[in-house]
């Protein structure tokens, strides 16, 4: 594991036993003291995570706003200072290059927020469309590092460590002194709770991890609790949900693209829709975890693939993200595993948890 | 005394009929959260080898394997029902040999640890 890229708090990770794994090339932690705990923790109360791995580009000079506006398809333009905004790059065949987050200080500095198996791919993709355009495409991956603190509790434990009066709100950021130093703490997060992603240099945010694990209480926890928080939020994963081989309008993102501006890629590409991006959701009896990969049946003609799948522990059940027929008819959705049937219900929204979750369950 | 299997199940006679099975505690560790345990329905007798019963992980899969050709005398149901209670200790499952068993084909902790270390 030696040419492994270390996170931010890799020597914690050592100390506290973390299981590490190779994630894109950084060393992360899976869990600390199990994935359902600090899953559980994040929902009651709050956790911390380490995302040194996520991409970071800034986006620089007097073209920076009208650059990532035409290149990506929602409302950029029409973003306020000190907002943030979700977004997607595509390719010409409106294919998902990546999904973004993007910070905008002004319009001549943006940051740009890409996963991290993307981050070499966005940052490609940024100069070959820089053409003559004054802007700067600066790799800050190394310079600015990342770590977010999410949870109900989450804003009422930092707001007091780092002065903050009130509560930043939902897809707000600042940026603050912090000791002489410069810190960005965004209201972002992909966990379906509150909270906040804080950037600065390594040396500032180590010291508030250790501050926040060791004095304030907070549970770290890994890329594990992550990736079932996301999912029961309805968060796509880049690579999993969403990738080049999936439109927008398929992936059910339509609602991030502005379709009004003029955009890079043509309407017909954007609205394409040959499958779509549903949620299901198993009967509480069937024991089994959908997996990425295996294949529903409606029928017995084959229908699509699960993309994601986990057990939700806030509904007490199997939940999946899947890519599904267009024409699907009124029969039941069928998984085959292990020579069972297991039967999937095809839900309206594409989340699972906190506003819909009476509705849903209800069979 | 324990005997282990290279597939991480662990068997303990009980007497000359009946051994318990359960999983060792390096599977329990690397599986971490198990959230369902499945009987395989409708099936009495089990080739060595064949699937006894299903871990699901918030992780992974993994398939518990009978040791020998053997009936299932008994299931630890409170732990299938309860899958988070599951440990290396307790048995998951009672089953009975349908064949000669030789002790001497598995191996003892000290050996099965040895072993977990060079893979």
């Amino acid at each position: 594991m030696s040419n492994l890229r270390l996170p931010l708090s890799h020597d914690y990770n050592l100390g506290a036993q973390a299981q590490l794994t190779d994630f894109c090339g950084w060393n992360m932690p899976v869990s600390y003291q199990g994935i359902l705990d600090e899953y559980k923790e994040c929902r009651e109360n709050a956790v911390i995570f380490d995302v040194s791995h996520m991409g970071r580009i800034l986006i620089e000079g007097k073209d920076a706003l009208k650059f990532l506006d035409f290149h990506t398809t929602n409302k950029i333009s029409k973003l306020k200072n000190m907002k943030a905004i979700y977004t997607l790059l595509l390719n010409e065949e409106a294919g998902i290059i990546d999904d973004l987050i993007i910070y905008k200080f002004n319009e001549a500095k943006l940051l740009v927020i890409s996963n991290a198996a993307n981050h070499d791919k966005v940052i490609a993709n940024f100069n070959a469309r820089k053409n003559n355009q004054e802007i700067k495409i600066i790799d800050l991956q190394e310079e600015l590092l990342q770590i977010a603190v999410q949870g109900p509790s989450a804003k009422s434990i930092v707001n007091p460590l780092l002065d903050l009066g009130e509560d930043i709100n939902y897809f707000n950021f600042e940026e603050i002194d912090f000791y002489g130093e410069k810190l960005i703490v965004a209201a972002t997060g992909y966990t379906g709770e509150a909270g906040y992603e804080l950037y600065a240099s390594k040396a500032v945010l180590l010291d508030i991890w250790n501050e926040l694990t060791s004095e304030r209480g907070v549970q770290p926890a890994g890329l594990g609790a992550r990736d079932l928080l996301r999912l029961e939020a309805g968060y796509c994963l880049h690579g999993n949900d969403i990738d080049k081989n999936s439109s927008p309008t398929e992936a059910n993102l339509g609602w991030n693209l502005d379709t009004e501006k003029a955009f890079s890629i043509g309407l017909e590409k954007l609205t394409r829709k040959n499958k779509e991006l549903k949620a299901l959701i198993f009967p509480k009896t069937q024991k089994l975890i959908p997996r990425n990969g295996m294949e529903l049946f409606q029928g017995g003609e084959s229908i699509g693939k699960i993309t994601s799948g986990a057990y939700s522990p806030i509904l007490d059940r199997a939940i999946a993200l899947a890519y599904l027929k267009t024409d699907l008819g009124d029969e039941e959705i069928m998984l085959k595993q292990r020579n069972k049937i297991f039967k999937a219900k095809v839900l309206q929204e594409n989340w699972f948890y906190r506003n819909i979750k009476e509705k849903m369950i209800q069979e | 005394m324990k005997a282990y299997l290279k597939t991480h199940e662990w068997i303990e006679a009980t007497n000359e009929e009946s051994y318990e099975l359960g999983i060792s505690k390096h599977a329990v560790e690397k599986l971490g959260d198990v959230v369902f345990i499945e009987k395989i329905e409708n099936k009495d007798i089990y080739e060595a080898g064949e699937t006894l019963l299903i871990l699901e992980s918030v992780k992974a899969v993994a398939d518990v394997y009978a040791p020998f050709k053997c009936k299932v005398s008994k299931y630890n149901e409170d732990m299938i029902e309860n899958p988070e209670s599951l440990n290396a200790a307790d048995a998951l499952v009672h089953i009975s040999p349908l064949e000669e068993i030789r002790m001497s084909k598995y191996m003892d902790e000290s050996s099965y640890l040895a072993a977990l270390e060079t893979t």
